[in-house]
């Protein structure tokens, strides 16, 4: 493949892509933003059909697998739910026009394993947090001893024990979050932003190229 | 003095088996739940109170875009935001788009509906006062469509063809300038709304949000974030703002033990730290 094809026609379209986004931003003008409202939907779809193009792909890297006799029984598992719960779905919705939102069999399928399996894991942090909290959160230095303070009075400003134990306390907690924390927030958002634009600058003029993928 | 065979009582401490505290962490927290203690509430956040006198000031029929981001991990601090917020909403006549940025968001939007109308589709207000557009893909993408055209998804969750709604009928602009709030439920980040719906149309933006984002909304608050629910505690404080308590303030004891205990424990550790330190000190 030429060198124009692969490498400089993804970055004329990236970039007109890109500054036709930006236009719509700053020109009131009614076509124009139609048409990057139809941009829009059309990058919803694409992104639909993505997820479909991962299932097919994920599938295949596992009969990949399979072939070559590795052990993958968790995973076998996982993927034949993961199909049946597409099957099942699009049976559902082709032969008697269930959507998958507010369907009985999804919510209970939901309720009775995504959720407590998500909130399961979320919930075991507490546990390696005040762990962590006793065995590494030490006053080594000043910057950790003041970094300590803070994160006991924030902690304990937050619950209502707080305010129990002494009354300032949310007081004080909350110009911590008001003027320390939003005061070096600040600073990393807006640090964070121009590197950004500085980042799709090179991307749109084609020094960054990584998200071509490999081969360049 | 500890000798090598005999640990002083500091030594102990800090060497102390990690399984004690995951024991100390599970009874502070499960105890309180299964037998309240009933620590008192303490006062109102301003943040909440911010939210809370916004939407009670809000006309009747004004539109609020409720955005929800949670998943089932981030939802036990989220959703008892959601549901207080709507309750506040119902009682005050206004009318609610909701739509989800993360597919394991959509059931909690049913969930709201549910609860709090006790139907979803079939409600008779529905299509009149709350409408469900469902899952919009690629979060501020998907935002962005819907803020500069209503109508962005056609469709409702259930199907129906959003342009023969009353919902929309008297809505001047189509767009996010019709909205009143746009309240984000989640955990990941609320810059994004900011972004596409504040700062090009002027309407505001709230949160119902886990405590882990709470740092990163402030630089936004209370100028594009005109108040937000700053996880479990904030949750708790609409609860008994709208004088329904429920599950966030039923969990505001296990919250509050829950960071006693770390903070002793956080305490101990140090006083460990310290005391091995001097002795090192003095040793040397």
């Amino acid at each position: 493949m030429s060198v124009v094809v692969k490498r400089y026609i993804p970055i004329v379209i990236l970039a007109g892509l890109a500054l036709f986004s930006a236009g719509d931003t700053l020109l009131l003008e009614p076509t124009y933003n139609s048409l990057a409202t139809s941009g829009r939907s059309a990058s919803a779809v694409i992104s639909a059909f993505a997820v479909g193009l991962s299932v097919m792909l994920l599938s295949r890297n596992h009969a990949r697998r399979i072939m070559r006799k590795r052990t993958v029984v968790e995973s076998s598992v996982l993927l034949i739910c993961l199909w049946s719960m597409l099957v099942v779905g699009f049976f559902r919705f082709v032969v008697y026009g269930i959507r998958p939102s507010g369907d009985y069999m999804v919510q209970r399928l939901f309720n009775g394993i995504v959720a407590p399996g998500d909130s399961t894991i979320y919930a075991i942090l507490a546990f390696f947090i005040a762990s962590a909290a006793y065995r590494a959160f030490r006053a080594r230095t000043i910057e950790a001893t003041i970094l300590l303070v803070a994160g006991i009075v924030v902690m304990l400003g937050k619950a209502p024990i707080g305010e129990l134990l002494w009354g300032g306390l949310p007081d004080v907690s909350n110009w911590i979050l008001n003027v320390i924390n939003t005061a070096g927030s600040r600073v990393i958002l807006m640090s964070a932003i121009l590197a950004m634009i500085a980042l799709y600058i090179r991307i749109i003029l084609g020094y960054e190229r990584g998200w071509m993928g490999r081969g360049d | 003095m500890g000798t090598k065979g005999s640990k002083s009582f500091i030594e102990k401490l800090q060497e102390l088996d990690v399984r004690y505290v995951y024991v100390l962490v599970l009874l502070v927290i499960t105890v309180p739940i299964l037998r309240p203690i009933g620590i008192p509430p303490g006062k109102t956040s301003p943040e909440t109170l911010g939210l809370y006198r916004y939407i009670d000031e809000l006309p009747s029929k004004s539109v609020i875009l409720m955005i929800a981001d949670q998943s089932p991990a981030a939802a036990a601090e989220c959703q008892p935001g959601m549901l207080a917020i709507m309750y506040h909403t119902v009682a005050k006549g206004l009318r609610v788009l909701f739509y989800a940025s993360r597919t394991d968001a959509i059931p909690y939007i049913d969930d709201v509906m549910v609860k709090v109308l006790g139907k979803t589709s079939d409600h008779p207000d529905y299509g009149k006062l709350y409408v469900n557009l469902g899952y919009i893909p690629q979060a501020e993408v998907g935002l962005t469509g819907l803020a500069s055209d209503v109508f962005f998804t056609n469709k409702d969750a259930y199907g129906n063809d959003l342009r023969s709604m009353e919902f929309f009928e008297d809505l001047p602009k189509k767009d996010a300038s019709d909205w009143k709030l746009a309240i984000y439920f989640g955990a990941s980040s609320l810059d994004w709304v900011v972004r596409q719906v504040t700062d090009p149309y002027g309407c505001p933006t709230g949160g119902g949000v886990a405590a882990v984002l709470v740092t990163r909304i402030y630089p936004y608050y209370p100028h594009s974030v005109i108040g937000f629910l700053s996880g479990l505690k904030g949750s708790a404080e609409y609860e008994l703002m709208i004088q329904k308590p429920a599950e966030a303030a039923a969990g505001m004891d296990a919250q509050s033990l829950g960071h006693l205990a770390i903070v002793i424990m956080i305490v101990l550790g140090n006083i460990g730290y310290l005391a091995s330190r001097l002795k090192s000190q003095g040793g040397a």
